[in-house]
């Protein structure tokens, strides 16, 4: 083999190996996660996403969980993530390569720790992770000279705004040096409609599928218009206690060394000598709209300004640094940035502590065996009464949504989850939608029901906590479940008593 | 008079190093219980009693009269004074030698310095020993480097300081000392009877500091203290729990990361390595001082472990002497590098900002949130209240486990009825005082005294490993002491002696 190839290889092993660490049985079990899994499950069975089964993500990941379960299930989704990993590592890989970089391996690497960093990313299959990849990959298809680079800048861009709204602000800078005279000989009408044409690439069939199923407005409204009317309201927090939630985040998922470093480079490059500074100040800016979601996103129901909660917000900082690295080292024109030994020092200081909890989390793999939900009572219970479509609902712990994806089966109402009632006093307040939850549990005759909302806190209208409650207690029972100390099982009445 | 960009510079540097030190000013210093006891032996020293004679401590002397010295100029105001003054000293030291090697940012390392040494999740406040040593180890280096006719006296008389203030201290300068005595003088007088007189130069420095201390301690007849309680104790003692070179590393690894050392110590280490195998001048001098930078870990493999508990604590201030070794280390990286870190300022730029930024923001956030001493919960708890409206006079008190409050014996200037001034070696060591024999002591003590108070929490009682040590003990406080009923404390911790055994 030449020599110009092992680095590659190396690369792309290291990114092989980074991913096996989270094969089906060791992948995180995150509600999220499973939400998307249900909903292309749903697709599976002809179901329509936001019509039979509400989320308010845009619909791509859960095509993406569809194709994950035509390709095998979990391990056809870890081939498309594995996959696309290497993807975006080979091509960044190249493009380092390309512009003769001292260690072409070393930013690919880092975007590889960054974005396999278990304190960060809740395991493989999250929308940033996805858009992260497509972010690198988008990078590199711009600073390429394809023929038809901006048509594919289109398309990915479409690919990440379907996927995960937010994220395509981060794309913003880079639209506008795509956009930046001399950048392309081609006229700027022209790339706009390349680009255009690549954004419909998406963004027509998927109207088009709505349309035909009768659920484009369904579409709008709860992947778009429900964001910015509910998501983005709940707690406010001051732009202090936001510096103070990015600080301890980064400190604690070890991303504090990179940024940092990143950052400065950044900064200190646009003080010195450097032939691409309009590229610079771009990935600067995109750096700060990677984490944009810390101000647009779900919140917790109080401060958590010292705690690890919504890490994966972050996580597409593992493109947008490298990115801003490669911005400082491919163009400097001071000869100590372009010195092997002091790209190699931050090479060091970029992976040391990335590397140690890669080998940490490698050497202290958790099955999903082990996770308290998988282990749970209730989830024993069901799998000696195996229960099928529309048979089982569970009600207040998004973690137990597990259960429709390890029976393979679908539930019987269109809320899945229902933590809104826990976020908003004001969700729901003529209790419809509490309603047609329960008709639609008496219309499927539905045998369990896995009630985790029995404290009063789960609701914040405490009128809806006794419409629920009498619901339950007017239909179904309580079974004791062996192991459990507070039985959550609830069976309908009339059935036979099941031991 | 115009201000040339020097003296800027050296305002610059100097105001930084007061500015973080007035943070720990008496106002703002707040209560730790190896403090209380330092500042306790420094005031008992100045009223004529005799270190490990006449209290028990195994620190070695001299931060007892480092203490004495303070209080004796101006109680704590005096003592602050004592170590903002060396903490400036060797602040100028470090920036004048950063200057004679025309280092691109001379007032970093300084700046540096005093950030590390001011880190608050780190330092747990001022005036412990280990702060002393990182003033001696700067003072140390700079006269290594520097060109005085005493310099090899100097370098013997710091290492006498270090080892007198905290004996582990002293074996981070070991690899500067073989350096000097090996490689020093190179040219001149670099032949046996050179090295000779070096070695001599350097014991009498020793001597300087290690003769007026035997001399004291013979003379109050406590040599044998001394030995025992200030060397011996900590070897068969102290150092004697142990635990796995894995628990060590993520000690290491947690401490640095917790306490914002990480990236000083990341880029320090990984600049030493690269000098040590690029093309360096002076490859001698950065081993050594790359090794001293690891031997100032050496707490962290010798001192105390477990406090009684089954999972080890992390002491974070054992790594403050790092504030030290980091910066010398750098110093000898960025002074006789020669290729692959150019002189240049843009080559310089990225470090200034990585060293100091996170640290910076740390010291900013303390500035803004200062806590008042007189806040304390200590200070201002209910017992102390009455024991101001109730002083006591020299050994009418005593504090039993609940060390934070051993401040009370400054703050009543007060003698304490035992010289067991700290009692946790019962929580830590369950083969401790196996006959009772010194807790009887304690006992006898109080009762000779007639001690008026004891501060020991009475709803868990004291916490010993050994049951018939603490049955004893309770069993004597129970039949001589009461607990003293205060308006505001629900959970009073101050005992007071029955009136029949008055």
């Amino acid at each position: 083999m030449i020599k110009k190839n092992y680095g590659l290889l190396f690369i792309l092993l290291a990114s092989l190996l980074l991913s096996m660490m989270y094969i089906p049985r060791f992948n995180t079990l995150t509600a999220d996660k499973e939400i998307y899994r249900y909903i292309g499950r749903v697709l599976l069975r002809g179901g329509v996403p936001y019509r039979d089964v509400f989320d308010h993500k845009p619909p791509l990941i859960f095509f993406l969980n569809y194709t994950a379960l035509l390709l095998g299930g979990d391990w056809g989704q870890w081939l498309i993530d594995t996959g696309l990993a290497l993807l975006a590592t080979a091509l960044f890989f190249r493009l380092c390569k390309q512009r003769q970089l001292p260690y072409p391996w070393l930013l690919p690497l880092l975007f590889n720790l960054m974005i396999r960093d278990p304190l960060m990313c809740l395991g493989m299959g999250m929308t940033r992770e996805y858009t992260t990849m497509l972010l690198l990959i988008f990078f590199c298809t711009l600073m390429g000279r394809h023929r038809y680079r901006h048509y594919f800048l289109g398309l990915i861009s479409g690919l990440i705004f379907f996927m995960q709204q937010d994220q395509v602000l981060a794309l913003l800078p880079f639209f506008l040096y795509a956009f930046l005279p001399g950048e392309d000989r081609s006229p700027a009408f022209q790339r706009f409609f390349r680009m255009a044409a690549g954004f419909l690439s998406v963004a027509l069939p998927l109207t088009l599928y709505f349309t035909r199923a009768h659920a484009l407005h369904d579409f709008w409204n709860d992947a778009f218009v429900f964001n910015f009317r509910w998501y983005t309201t709940t707690l406010k927090e001051s732009g202090w206690d936001h510096w103070r939630k990015i600080k301890s985040t980064l400190d604690k998922g070890n991303y504090e060394l990179p940024s940092m470093i990143a950052l400065v480079l950044g900064l200190s490059a646009l003080l010195f000598r450097h032939g691409n500074k309009k590229l610079l100040l771009l990935s600067l800016a995109a750096v700060l709209l990677s984490i944009i979601t810390e101000f647009m996103g779900g919140r917790d129901l109080v401060p958590n300004t010292l705690g690890m909660t919504f890490t994966h917000y972050f996580l597409p900082l593992s493109a947008s640094l490298p990115i801003l690295l490669f911005s400082v080292f491919a163009f400097t024109e001071e000869p100590v940035f372009q010195d092997p030994k002091i790209v190699g020092v931050y090479g060091v200081l970029l992976c040391a502590s990335l590397l140690y909890t890669a080998a940490q989390h490698g050497a202290n793999l958790t099955p999903v065996e082990a996770d308290p939900t998988v282990r749970s009572p209730e989830l024993n219970y069901l799998r000696q009464h195996r229960p099928k479509d529309y048979e089982m609902f569970e009600f207040g712990n998004n973690d137990f949504i597990y259960a429709y994806n390890e029976f393979g089966i679908i539930g019987p109402g269109k809320w899945v989850y229902q933590h809104f009632w826990v976020l908003y006093a004001d969700w729901d307040k003529d209790h419809a939608m509490l309603r047609s939850i329960e008709e639609d549990l008496l219309r499927h005759r539905t045998k369990y029901i896995v009630d985790f909302a029995f404290d009063p806190g789960s609701f914040r209208d405490k009128t809806a906590f006794t419409l629920w409650q009498s619901f339950l207690r007017q239909y179904y029972e309580p079974v004791a479940v062996a192991g459990a100390s507070h039985s959550q099982m609830w069976q309908r009445k009339g059935l036979p008593e099941q031991h | 008079m115009m201000m040339t960009n020097r003296t800027y510079r050296v305002f610059f540097v100097l105001g930084a190093c007061l500015f973080l030190s007035w943070l720990y000013c008496p106002l703002y210093d707040l209560g730790m219980s190896d403090k209380e006891i330092f500042t306790y032996c420094g005031w008992a020293v100045t009223k004529g009693l005799v270190p490990y004679k006449d209290f028990f401590d195994h620190k070695p002397p001299l931060i007892y009269f480092f203490y004495a010295a303070g209080l004796f100029l101006g109680g704590a105001w005096g003592l602050w004074l004592l170590n903002t003054t060396l903490a400036l000293l060797a602040t100028g030291a470090l920036y004048i030698r950063s200057r004679d090697y025309k280092l691109p940012f001379p007032w970093l390392l300084p700046l540096l310095f005093n950030l590390m040494l001011r880190d608050y999740l780190i330092s747990e406040g001022t005036n412990l020993t280990r702060e002393y040593t990182a003033f001696f180890y700067i003072f140390f280096f700079c006269t290594l480097i520097g060109k005085s006719r005493y310099k090899y006296f100097l370098l013997g008389l710091f290492s006498g300081l270090s080892f007198f203030t905290q004996q582990d201290q002293f074996l981070p300068l070991l690899p500067f000392l073989f350096y000097a005595l090996a490689t020093e003088g190179a040219g001149k007088t670099r032949d046996i009877a050179g090295g000779l007189r070096r070695f001599a130069l350097m014991v009498s420095g020793g001597l300087t500091v290690t003769l007026p201390l035997l001399i004291y301690f013979a003379v109050h007849h406590a040599l044998g203290d001394l030995l025992e309680q200030g060397f011996l104790f900590n070897l068969n003692v102290y150092t004697s729990e142990k635990k796995s070179l894995w628990d060590h590393f993520r000690t290491i690894k947690r401490v640095l990361d917790e306490g914002n050392y990480e990236l000083p110590f990341l880029i320090a280490f990984c600049l030493g390595i690269l000098a040590l195998i690029g093309n360096t001048r002076k490859k001698g001098l950065i081993l050594a001082a790359f090794t001293g930078l690891l031997l100032t870990l050496s707490p962290e493999l010798m001192g105390g472990r477990f406090k009684g508990q089954s999972t080890a604590f992390d002491y974070f201030y054992y790594f403050l002497p790092l504030s030290a070794g980091i910066c010398v280390l750098l110093f000898t990286v960025f002074a006789f590098s020669t290729d692959f870190v150019a002189r240049s300022r843009a080559a310089h730029f990225p470090y200034v900002l990585l060293l100091c930024c996170s640290l910076s923001y740390t010291a900013f956030q303390h500035a803004t949130h200062l806590s008042r001493r007189d806040e304390d919960p200590v200070i201002a708890s209910p017992e102390m209240n009455y024991l101001h409206q109730h002083p006591p006079g020299n050994y009418q008190l005593y504090v039993f486990q609940n060390e934070d409050y051993i401040e009370a014996y400054y703050e009543f200037r007060v003698l304490a009825p035992s010289r067991w001034i700290y009692q946790h070696f019962w929580t830590w060591y369950a083969n401790w005082d196996p006959d009772g024999k010194i807790l009887r002591s304690i006992g006898d003590d109080l009762l000779r005294h007639h001690t008026t108070y004891v501060i020991m929490d009475p709803v868990n009682g004291a916490d010993f490993r050994n049951p018939s040590a603490k049955d004893w003990w309770m069993s004597f406080m129970r039949t001589n002491y009461e607990p003293v009923v205060i308006p505001g404390s629900s959970r009073t911790i101050l005992w007071r002696l029955k009136i029949d055994k008055k």
